[in-house]
């Protein structure tokens, strides 16, 4: 439950690009633990397995900030066990850009652009992050996983560990040695618009009754930075109503079914 | 449905498009001042400066060097050493006096690269600073020059004062108020091209095609240097065009004298007052100045009857999103569909794939930026639903694009996009010349810093920075045409359009081309 399922909507949104941040020192490669060990301890860091599956939902409440571009948005995020994701993202000068996959459909609606069905790489995607349960099934998830070295990562010293899944695809995640949480990750991540690397940094991690979330994320991307803040978590059940398809998605994917069994001479 | 009648319908029922067109927004202005400017100031150089300002300057200086390092797309910099480029304006810039004196540096700067879309925006500091100087010199009869004449474009010399107060784009006028004259280039010639309906200037008796040859104190025959087609940099054209044009604007109810040539050939001189029209919406977004939106749209009857849809607007901000939407919704039944972006300089990229959806039915590409680590597109989001949630579908009949030398960036991206995909049929001028995905950025001493992110590339391929897009249709905008009350661009479209409907019933298909709305609003008030 990192917000990096967030974060990669916020890019499928179009609002995000790349740039490097890891600042490397001199590698380290004694005594960094296997992937496995770090993995463990980072769920036991967030408060683990147990507390995490008695979780009913989890709602966010937060602003994200775009200082370079002037922009900023207001974001309610609801998410559901066990796959089920809603973002609402209001921007003054925008409108409401919404994101959300129901369990089987994941759509994005866009004042700029109209409504879209997501398919391919992005659906793909947007069912990772709708996962509730994604840090718990780290050795399902990828086929590879190993630590690379120890590194300064955002000022503070962590463990890298490379992530490849099962279709090759590569994901590098960093620990804090000293709390064993996550600060951060670096991952592609598929929009409409095509694929960028993303360089994420948790921060202010907050414990909420035994479960700690990062309460700022930071993102950088092709020259731009975006920072989402958290002013509220709460972990009660989500209304499933919440997940229901907008009227306007709704008719969107009927027309989609249709035209895809006409394509299937159905 | 109205029934079309050029010299009525489309001269007359004008909009200050052109006075509307003031546009730090897209870059054109902005990004391109430095051509104008950039080494003028940087010799503005004072004996000493603080050393707090010298720390404030170098500061903004290495964040402007260092954003273009880091970012821009061409990792060789056009060929242009950057680091050579630091060395040697770095030490200005430490001299630099002021915040207007700093920018000249950085505008000469990212002028050596040559790409629009750069440009250095004064931050309210710097608009206070100037506004201040700019009443202490009016109370001592001094201009406040702070670039020496002689470092200035030859036409330059021409400059008035408030044009070239202007230039230094400390604050342009762009209130949105103007006397209802939108202007045209033709020539080295500043000629009205629409009239605003019930305007100042309708009821001063205004008539297409009269040359504009004085606003205010700017005289405007003198300015050919400047505005002449053999200027070799087209978007600089566009730049002193744009900021004469700016001239025309002002505070609501203020006055604005007017010396034109009339169809005979005599002067006349107005005092017109300055209206804001009561359709404009001012719109921001991100930390791009205001600008004054304007949309309309309307059904018109053209050759041999056919029923054709019209789309206007001045800038791609937001709320062009659902007027587009309920409009083109209320014209899928159409023989044809035009829309005119002349004039219009450009906005938020991201809008021209939603637009570009009514009339593409298949997941295209309308161009591809190129960063320097990758590269991302610019989808086309096929329509089959509307914001209402009514099934649609993309409009099918032919589609027409005006555009002339002042459409740039956003407007170039989607005509291009559109011509290239064999989906529109582009008429009128070639455009600016000026499309590149930029942001702005805030510099330490609260100046705004336009730079462009990537490099962009048409769906054939090509580029269109430094090109333009070249319609499939010239149609030059002719003083005799004005004169006449004729569009003659969109006349060669809606002969398009009833050519290829006259095709259409040839081949006796008989079949919609797409379903009728249901309903759909159809704004008026920026009447095309």
């Amino acid at each position: 439950m990192t917000p990096k399922r967030t974060l990669a909507a916020l890019v499928a949104l179009g609002l995000v690009v790349t740039l490097g941040l890891v600042v490397a020192v001199a590698p380290s490669y004694a005594q960094s633990p296997p992937a496995e060990q770090i993995i463990e301890r980072y769920i036991e860091a967030v408060g683990g397995e147990k507390a995490i599956r008695e979780i009913e939902g989890m709602h966010q409440t937060g602003t994200m900030d775009m200082p370079s571009m002037g922009m900023s948005a207001e974001l309610e995020i609801f998410l559901a066990p066990p796959n089920k994701m809603l973002m609402k993202m209001s921007m003054p000068q925008v409108g409401e850009i919404n994101t959300g996959f129901n369990g089987e459909i994941g759509w994005v609606e866009n004042p700029m652009t109209g409504p879209m069905i997501m398919e391919g790489e992005q659906l793909e995607q947007v069912m990772e992050q709708a996962d509730f349960y994604s840090d718990l099934s780290y050795e399902s998830r990828y086929a590879t996983m190993e630590t690379v070295e120890t590194v300064e990562f955002a000022g503070e010293s962590a463990y890298k560990v490379r992530l490849v899944d099962q279709d090759g695809d590569e994901t590098t995640e960093y620990f804090s040695v000293d709390s064993g949480l996550k600060i951060g990750f670096e991952a592609e991540q598929t929009s409409e618009m095509g694929t960028v690397m993303v360089v994420t940094e948790l921060r202010d991690y907050k414990d909420f009754e035994g479960r700690m979330v990062p309460m700022t994320t930071v993102a950088k991307m092709m020259g731009m930075e975006m920072t989402m803040k958290l002013d509220s978590v709460s972990f009660d059940e989500i209304e499933p109503s919440v997940f229901e398809l907008p009227e306007n998605v709704k008719t969107l994917a009927k027309k989609v079914v249709e035209k895809v069994d006409g394509e299937n001479g159905r | 449905m109205s029934s079309f009648d050029p010299s009525r319908d489309l001269r007359r029922d004008g909009v200050p498009r052109r006075s509307l067109a003031v546009l730090p927004l897209c870059g054109l202005l902005l990004g391109l001042l430095h051509g104008l400017f950039g080494a003028a100031s940087a010799v503005a150089v004072p004996a000493e400066v603080s050393a707090e300002r010298r720390e404030l300057n170098l500061r903004t200086f290495d964040r402007a060097w260092s954003i273009v390092d880091e970012n821009y797309w061409d990792p060789e910099f056009h060929g242009v050493d950057w680091q050579a480029l630091r060395a040697e304006l770095r030490p200005l810039a430490a001299e630099a006096p002021d915040d207007a004196s700093l920018r000249g540096i950085l505008e000469d700067m990212i002028g050596r690269l040559g790409q629009s879309h750069f440009g250095v925006i004064p931050g309210r500091s710097s608009r206070r600073a100037a506004a201040d100087a700019r009443a202490s010199a009016a109370g001592d009869g001094q201009g406040g020059d702070a670039a020496g004449a002689d470092d200035l474009p030859t036409c330059a010399s021409q400059f008035s004062e408030v044009l070239l107060e202007a230039l230094r784009a400390d604050a342009p006028p762009m209130t949105g108020a103007s006397p209802g004259v939108a202007i045209e280039l033709t020539e080295g010639h500043v000629l009205v091209e629409r009239v605003e309906p019930e305007s100042p200037a309708s009821e001063a008796g205004v008539e297409t095609g009269w040359e504009l040859v004085r606003i205010g104190e700017q005289p405007l025959a003198d300015l050919e240097p400047c505005l002449g087609a053999d200027l070799d940099q087209r978007a600089m054209r566009g730049v002193v065009f744009r900021l004469v044009a700016s001239l025309l604007e002002g505070d609501e109810g203020s006055k604005v004298e007017l010396a034109l040539l009339d169809r005979a050939g005599d002067e006349r001189v107005l005092r017109l007052a300055r209206e804001l029209p009561e359709d404009v919406e001012t719109v921001r977004f991100g930390n791009l100045p205001p600008v004054h939106f304007r949309f309309g749209s309307e059904r018109i009857e053209g050759p041999q009857e056919i029923d054709v849809g019209l789309l206007r607007f001045n800038f791609w901000m937001m709320p062009v999103a659902a007027a587009f939407e309920d409009a083109v919704v209320s014209m899928l039944d159409a023989d044809g569909i035009v829309i005119d972006l002349r004039g219009n300089p450009g906005g938020v990229a991201g809008l021209s794939g939603g637009i570009a959806g009514y009339f593409v039915p298949t997941a295209e590409v309308l161009g591809t930026l190129q960063y320097r680590t990758g590269e991302l597109r610019l989808p086309v989001n096929p329509r089959f639903v509307s914001r209402h949630g009514e099934a649609i579908e993309p409009y099918a009949g032919p589609v027409a694009i005006l555009i002339d030398q002042f459409s740039a960036s956003t407007s170039e991206i989607f005509a291009a996009g559109l011509q290239d995909l064999g989906r529109a049929r582009l008429f009128g001028e070639a455009s600016a010349a000026a499309a590149l995905p930029a942001v702005v950025e805030e510099l330490p001493n609260g100046d705004l810093f336009m730079h462009p992110m990537a490099d962009l590339k048409r769906p054939s391929g090509g580029r269109i920075e430094g090109i333009g897009v070249i319609p499939d249709e010239l149609v030059p905008v002719t003083r005799e045409g004005l004169l006449r009350g004729e569009d003659e661009a969109l006349q060669a479209a809606l002969a398009w359009i009833a050519e290829a409907a006259r095709e259409d019933q040839a081949s006796a298909s008989g079949a919609p081309r797409a379903q009728k709305p249901s309903s759909g609003p159809n704004r008026v008030g920026f009447r095309p």
